[in-house]
């Protein structure tokens, strides 16, 4: 059916069109009725899922359509078309955005009806939407940066949303400003690559850095530059994929989004915009060499240990779920760099399923005990079974146990069964995996008293159903014959860290020790960035001097040259007469002896001469 | 010694005059001073006319009559000038020139 | 047709000898009225003028001439070429939103005012619409006189030493400026033995290769005063921060772009051969421009003096984009001035709009307006993502193409353009932190007791803003409306006889 992929630009159009008609409505003071926005909002995104949920079935032949629907830019040397790329990556990730999204503004609508900035909340979610679907359909590098950016100022806006909190406007422009630095770097390499491909590649007008035709790049680039500087222009988009999903050195962003409304953090910053690092290495893949795939490697297992190392530590609900997605990202990027796309997306959507789960739990908890820290928490098992159970299950999916996880963990597994180390790493990161997700089970739901009021709310609950069963289904599809000796002890992995939470939950202990403390202060990072901060801060100030007494002064020095000047010659005007008779009859003096001097020197040279 | 009295000696006698009447105007503190000094000047210039108009052969009158009007001119300008001098005593109370500086600046 | 060229330069100025005339009614309501009416009819004619247009071309196709001082050879002629007639266009558009900002901003001596800002927008106009060197510089010197004025009267803080600064600190730029128009003029007589100072005579002069370099050198310290290139710059902050916000809207809108076209038409259009063996050091002026204003405003506590330094960034980027004499970077360069115009221009209204409201700038003291003002939050979030260059909105556009055509350039010296250039695009990351400074600023955190009063912005300011907002967003998402009438400017148009 041909409909879908021609009309595609409906899906990124209807969530315009809806915040239009919200924001319309709230200019015009109409009191637009929330189930009405809800409405229309549930109309895009279904919309939406049904083009995504038919063209994944249309393109299991793994056929590719391109359209450039817009010329958006031409010129001379650039030739800009925006327009849609409809290949199974974009339709995985276009069915996870969607139906996601569905689901997520299904619950906003039990979680925020309290709220009077409702309206504008939903302006700001289809505003998201209409960003995420341009980036995931991108045919070009171009567009795909331009939808990138819109998505972080989209992310940009949900985190502030609060923005009565000084500490929520803190952490959105920290969370803007990282996101930029990755923007930066995507920028530069793409002009980098614009330059290559109008100086000396002169592709066809279409495909200006279009995706389908990238391999190409990688021959002329490395004929026309050495190997090194092809390996840093292509870890300029490495870089910007490592700050959009939160990998280590960048990873700081993601705690502070969690200021974010709690729909929001699920829909944002752990099931699609962070996604949006490991698309952009699976478009560019076919450029990557083995020294760039190696540094994807290295870093995304850096994160997962070093992220799972922190979240275990975490009191904070929401900012445990944000360290855990920075480590599950690692280890899909782990995949990426052994090689592994298939791996590496299964693992992603269901990761994204997973997370999305839990965050939504955690926003029913935040609920039900009106604070987010886990100190607080107990009992809940007692009076909200069925958040219990939903927890549980994301819990034995995180920690690749059973359900959906089980299959991912597996499928990663193998690929990377060839490589020691890393498999090493994965167990251990898979062990830390569980004890976190188990000890915050224990320590949120279990307990003697009994007397939590819970908070049920239709929408929310009908929102974690639908998501838990797609958590279940992929467990489904594992075939038993796939069942290896690291299966095995991947499963003892998670059940002895099971144990172990439950240990640490009976005992009650205050974890201690240096390793503790190394985890609680987030290895001292943000102290690092702090300092860092501060460097920048002097350099701002040094400049701002410079300009206000260097440049500025100079620009004064010369009217005080030029002032003590004018006073020093208006003092030959002392008033006193008598005075200037005598300057003037000097100068005259002067001015006729010198005249008389050069006539009669100019007589007596044209005497001799004539 | 028996010299010949030539032009020159008239000459040099006027600028002595004129150098002594410009100092003295010049450096002079007491207007009045000044306005004896500008006499001296106005004389030494008569003196040079007078000189050129007898050591020449012929009879020329234009520098005689020229110095007459010299001469007028110089009582004319000592009368204002006196006028001058007794209304600034009359305002300033001073006849000092460094104490009347009014353009300075 | 041509004859409506002197009829858009001079009718301001004969308004505003009307609104100065003892004929004209003192009372408020009227003037202001009749300023914005005029505003209007302007503008209309303005696109009218548009509309006839033939924009295809790069040479000035629409040229009215009269004869001024005949025994020179100076005439008075009037040309529009698609920049000019793009730029006057823009001028008419920020004099009419600056007219009608004036209502709240502006609260004595309206006759006065009204009258110098159009004697201002007569100037300005002439100035894009000249044909002929010294009529180009009459109207150059002619906007400043009104512009102290302004500048004065209506300013705040320590105005009269700003605007003494500020007129002269530009009129020793007009000092080199008229310095090379001479030395123009004389070659012109020496080498095609008429005296003439036409623009399009220009082109067959042959001036030998130093005395070239040299009126190169003085014409750009001259038009770089007033586009602010970075160490002849520092006129600038204590101007926009000191004077009346319609006033700072039109210097940041307007003037910043005459010595933009100043570079333009005669360091890039007509002495082009030493623009190509200097480009590299002009495009490392450019990237320090950018980099050193960005630090710069990152440390600024008043609104309006961060406005300012983003405003000499911006035209930084401007500079690198045309310096790297290929039509991408030209297109962007020239983008970036209408950009930046409607950016700066939106900024400093809802500087403005903050300062009539709240009675202070200082950023220490404002804080939390979004509770009581999310009309005006709403209606600045374009504004100030377009100033960060998010895309889909135009500042994106006019960085992207700068920013590209910049690395493009092929240079052959010791200068490296091409990582000047990747070190000029952190501003991207720079510009980020000083424009969310100023929203986070303003309408983030908590509200305090003594801002607590604030009512939000009326229906015209917003629609004011909204305009605005809306030629940014149109820009972002269509730039194809500006860029195929600006991309006929590829490297070569005016070239002087007699190559290097």
């Amino acid at each position: 059916m041909e409909f879908f992929s021609d009309n595609i630009f409906l899906i990124l159009i209807m969530p315009v069109w809806v915040c239009f008609i919200i924001a319309s409505g709230i200019f015009l003071k109409l009191n637009i009725s929330y189930k009405v926005t809800l409405m229309l909002t549930l109309l895009s995104s279904f919309t939406g899922l049904i083009f995504s949920g038919m063209l994944l079935k249309q393109n299991s032949l793994h056929t590719e359509v391109i359209e450039s629907i817009f010329p958006w830019l031409s010129g001379e040397n650039l030739n800009i078309f925006l327009g849609s790329y409809i290949d199974l990556t974009s339709c995985v990730f276009l069915s996870i955005l969607m139906l996601i999204s569905f689901i997520v503004q299904l619950y906003s609508y039990g979680y925020m009806k309290d709220n009077k900035d409702f309206n504008k909340y939903f302006i700001y979610l289809n505003f998201f939407n209409f960003a995420m679907t341009g980036l995931i359909l991108s045919p070009n590098l171009i567009q795909m940066y331009i939808f990138w950016e819109l998505v972080g100022a989209a992310s940009y806006i949900l985190v502030g949303f609060f923005h009565n909190d000084k500490e929520t406007s803190k952490a959105a422009k920290r969370v803007f400003i990282i996101n930029r630095i990755g923007d930066c770097a995507f920028l530069a390499g793409i002009i980098i690559f614009a330059y290559f491909s109008i100086t000396y590649i002169k592709q066809p007008p279409d495909t200006f850095l279009a995706f389908n035709s990238i391999e190409d790049f990688r021959f002329h680039l490395l004929a026309l530059t050495s190997d090194g500087f092809y390996n840093l222009i292509l870890l300029l988009f490495i870089i910007a994929a490592f700050v959009k999903s939160a990998q280590f050195p960048f990873n700081v962003w993601l705690v502070d989004a969690m200021k974010a409304p709690t729909p929001v953090s699920a829909l944002i910053h752990s099931a699609t915009m962070v996604c949006m690092g490991v698309f952009l290495i699976i478009r560019i893949f076919p450029l990557l060499n083995n020294t760039l795939l190696y540094i994807i490697l290295f870093a995304g297992l850096t994160t997962a240990v070093l992220c799972a190392f922190i979240a275990c530590s975490r009191k904070n609900i929401k900012k445990m779920l944000a360290y855990s997605t920075s480590s599950q990202l690692g280890l899909i990027f782990t995949a990426l760099g052994l090689g592994a796309i298939p791996a590496a997306i299964i693992y992603l959507v269901i990761h994204s399923f997973t997370k999305a789960l839990l965050f939504l739990c955690s926003g029913v908890i935040s609920k039900t005990f009106k604070t987010l820290d886990m100190d607080e928490m107990h009992s809940l098992r007692k009076s909200d079974f069925y958040l219990a159970v939903f927890w549980i299950i994301a819990a034995l999916s995180l920690s690749g146990l059973f359900f959906g996880g089980f299959t991912s963990k597996e499928i990663l597994i193998k690929t990377s069964s060839a490589n020691i180390y890393v498999l090493i790493l994965i167990f251990i990161t898979s062990f830390m995996t569980a004890f976190y997700s188990f000890k915050s089970y224990f320590k949120i739901f279990e307990g003697e008293k009994n007397d939590i009021l819970p908070v049920k709310e239709k929408t929310m609950l009908t929102a974690l159903t639908v998501l838990s069963v797609f958590v279940i289904i992929p467990g489904l599809m594992f075939k038993a014959s796939d069942f290896d000796k690291y299966c095995i002890i991947a499963v003892i992995t998670g059940i002895a860290a099971l144990f172990a939470a439950y240990f640490v939950y009976k005992n009650k202990k205050q974890m201690q020790g240096f390793l503790y403390n190394l985890s609680f202060n987030e290895l001292y990072l943000p102290f690092v960035y702090k300092k860092i901060g501060c460097i920048f801060e002097r350099v701002y100030a040094i400049s701002d001097f410079t300009d206000k007494y260097i440049i500025d002064g100079f620009v004064y020095l010369i009217v005080r040259i030029n002032t003590s000047f004018s006073k020093i010659i208006s003092r030959l005007q002392n008033g006193n007469i008598q005075t200037y008779i005598a300057y003037s009859i000097f100068t005259a003096g002067v001015i006729i002896s010198i005249v008389t001097l050069v006539y009669h020197a100019a007589a007596y040279a044209k005497g001799v001469s004539g | 010694m028996i010299i010949n009295i030539t032009l020159y000696h008239y000459l040099i006698l006027a600028l002595i005059l004129f150098a002594i009447g410009f100092t003295g105007l010049v450096i002079s503190k007491n207007l009045i001073k000044a306005l004896i000094c500008i006499e001296l000047i106005m004389s030494a210039i008569n003196l040079n006319f007078i000189a050129f108009t007898s050591f020449k052969n012929y009879i020329f009158l234009k520098g005689m009559v020229f110095s007459l009007f010299i001469t007028a001119v110089s009582a004319v300008q000592s009368a204002i000038g006196l006028v001058l001098i007794y209304l600034i005593f009359k305002n300033r109370k001073t006849l000092m020139s460094e104490e009347i500086e009014e353009l300075k600046g | 047709m041509n004859y409506i060229i002197p009829l858009v330069i001079f009718t301001p100025l004969m308004m505003s000898l009307f609104i100065m005339s003892p004929l004209f009614s003192d009372d408020e309501k009227i003037i202001r009225r009749t300023a914005k009416g005029f505003s209007i009819f302007h503008f209309t004619l303005m696109i009218l003028l548009t509309a006839f247009f033939n924009f295809s071309q790069s040479e000035f196709t629409m040229k009215t001439s009269y004869k001024w001082i005949e025994v020179l050879g100076i005439n008075a002629n009037f040309e529009f070429d698609s920049l000019s007639l793009l730029l006057t266009v823009l001028t008419s558009f920020i004099f009419l939103l600056s007219v009608f900002i004036s209502k709240n901003m502006i609260k004595r001596s309206y006759r006065l005012y009204y009258s110098l800002i159009f004697v201002l927008q007569s100037a300005v106009t002439g100035v894009f619409g000249a044909g002929d060197l010294f009529l180009f510089f009459l109207f150059w010197e002619l906007e400043l006189i009104p512009m102290y004025l302004l500048l004065l009267k209506w300013g705040s803080g320590n105005k009269q030493k700003t605007a003494m600064k500020f007129l002269l600190y530009t009129f020793f730029g007009s000092i080199f400026i008229i310095a090379g128009f001479l030395l123009l003029y004389y070659w012109n007589f020496i080498s095609n033995g008429i005296l003439s100072s036409d623009f399009n005579n220009i082109n067959t002069i042959f001036i030998p290769d130093g005395i070239k370099a040299l009126i190169f050198v003085l014409l750009f310290i001259g038009f770089g005063i007033k586009l602010p290139v970075v160490p002849l710059h520092s006129w600038l902050p204590d101007v926009h921060t000191q004077a009346a916000t319609p006033v700072s809207i039109i210097l940041s809108s307007i003037l910043l772009k005459m010595g933009a076209y100043g570079i333009f038409r005669f360091n890039l259009q007509m002495l082009e051969t030493v623009y190509e063996i200097l480009a590299p050091f002009i495009m490392l002026l450019a990237a320090i421009s950018i980099i050193y204003a960005g630090f710069c405003a990152i440390n600024q506590k008043d609104i309006k003096r961060i406005i300012a330094y983003s405003g000499i960034a911006h035209m930084g980027i401007f500079l690198l984009g045309i310096s790297s004499l290929n039509e991408t970077g030209i297109t962007g360069g020239i983008f970036q001035l209408f950009s930046h115009a409607l950016i700066s221009a939106g900024l400093f209204t809802i500087a403005g709009i903050i300062y009539v409201k709240c009675g202070t700038k200082n950023l220490l003291k404002l804080q939390g307006l979004g509770e009581k003002m999310p009309r005006l939050m709403l209606i600045s979030i374009p504004v100030i993502f377009a100033g960060m260059g998010i895309p889909l909105l135009a500042g994106f556009v006019a960085e992207f193409l700068s920013f590209t055509g910049a690395f493009l350039f092929q240079s052959e010296g010791i200068i490296n353009t091409k990582l000047i250039t990747l070190i000029a695009l952190s501003s991207v990351i720079f510009c980020s932190v000083y424009m969310l400074k100023i929203f986070h600023g303003l309408f983030f955190g908590e509200i305090t007791k003594r801002l607590n009063k604030i009512s939000d912005i009326n229906i015209p300011q917003f629609a004011a803003l909204a305009v605005i907002a809306l030629y940014l967003i149109i820009f972002g998402i269509f730039p194809s409306i500006l860029t195929n009438t600006i991309s006929i400017y590829s490297t070569v148009t005016y070239n002087i006889a007699g190559v290097f």
